[in-house]
């Protein structure tokens, strides 16, 4: 059998938990202010939207810049082989052709890609 | 979906878990002081968590586990910009009176609880982060073991011992209160 006051000590252990307890549970009340939930919807397309402009446009110069190369890059190659091309056989011809097909792709690319950067 | 009607559908699920925002960053972060900029703080990063949300976990365990980063987020910038807190407890936008819709008990024992209150809100706000966001979302928001360790990310084992050391740290620290203002009562009385 327990002496009281161990029993005591326990008792009011147990009281406190409880008050504890029941103070955690106590939620506060809170004041939400009016008009909180269409004020965050409404700030959040406008970082969204800003976000993909950024980006659109940042790729977009990007791929511009490669295609310029490209293109550049394609004409010397064409200029270099028109020799060969005359001279002999259907590989060349095909490389030219190949070539020239890349040539026509990147630049209606360019071409369609410019109008829709604005 | 249009830009409008998904704004629509944001706006609502803001509406549905506004209140317990609030609640769980008032009561994290000890303060009503800024609860406001907090709550935004979370929905944005809500948002912007969306598209990667597969439905794995409910939205609710989703927020918490926001609000206790955002919480967690405002305590290091408290104690970098080294500002005193304004303690719920001492908080005139939300007085005590507010928190006992118990309008049965006597006047003395409403002072007795609200004093209480005040100290378990003071003790509350001494625990480590973790321990106070295990109960808070145990206590205050009766989440399960499991919900409280998901929200977390820790293993339910873990959720159990927080919470199991901070109602003994609380215990501890209300009992030695309770001492030491006994012994200043004897004093005073002699």
């Amino acid at each position: 059998m327990q002496p009281e006051p161990m029993k005591q000590a326990e008792e009011q252990m147990r009281e406190l938990d409880a008050r504890i307890v029941e103070a955690l549970e106590r939620a506060p009340r809170v004041i939400v202010p009016e008009g909180f939930a269409a004020r965050v919807a409404a700030r959040v397309p406008a970082q969204r939207v800003s976000v993909y402009r950024r980006t659109r446009i940042k790729a977009s110069r990007y791929g511009m810049g490669a295609a310029v190369a490209g293109l550049i890059v394609l004409a010397i190659v064409m200029l270099t082989l028109a020799p060969r091309v005359q001279d002999n056989g259907a590989f060349w011809k095909a490389m030219e052709w190949t070539f020239c097909a890349q040539f026509c792709v990147l630049a209606a690319w360019l071409g369609l890609g410019r109008r829709g950067v604005e | 979906m249009t830009t409008n009607a998904t704004n629509a559908v944001f706006e609502q699920l803001v509406q549905q878990h506004q209140a317990m925002v609030f609640r769980t960053l008032t009561r994290l972060t000890g303060s009503t002081d800024r609860v406001e900029d907090l709550a935004q703080d979370v929905f944005l990063r809500l948002y912007r968590a969306l598209p990667g949300f597969r439905g794995e976990a409910l939205v609710s365990t989703y927020l918490y586990r926001i609000a206790v980063n955002v919480a967690q987020d405002e305590w290091k910038r408290r104690r970098r910009e080294d500002r005193p807190l304004v303690s719920i407890s001492e908080d005139p936008e939300w007085p005590l009176e507010e928190r006992l819709p118990d309008p049965a008990r006597n006047a003395e024992e409403q002072m007795a609880q609200r004093e209480f209150a005040q100290v378990v809100e003071q003790e509350l706000q001494r625990l480590s982060s973790v321990e106070r966001s295990v109960l808070v979302l145990y206590h205050q928001e009766e989440r399960s073991y499991e919900q409280i360790a998901e929200a977390l990310r820790m293993p339910i084992g873990t959720v159990r011992t927080h919470l199991h050391r901070g109602r003994k740290k609380l215990r501890e620290a209300l009992a030695a209160r309770q001492v030491e203002s006994r012994r200043l009562v004897c004093n005073q009385s002699r």
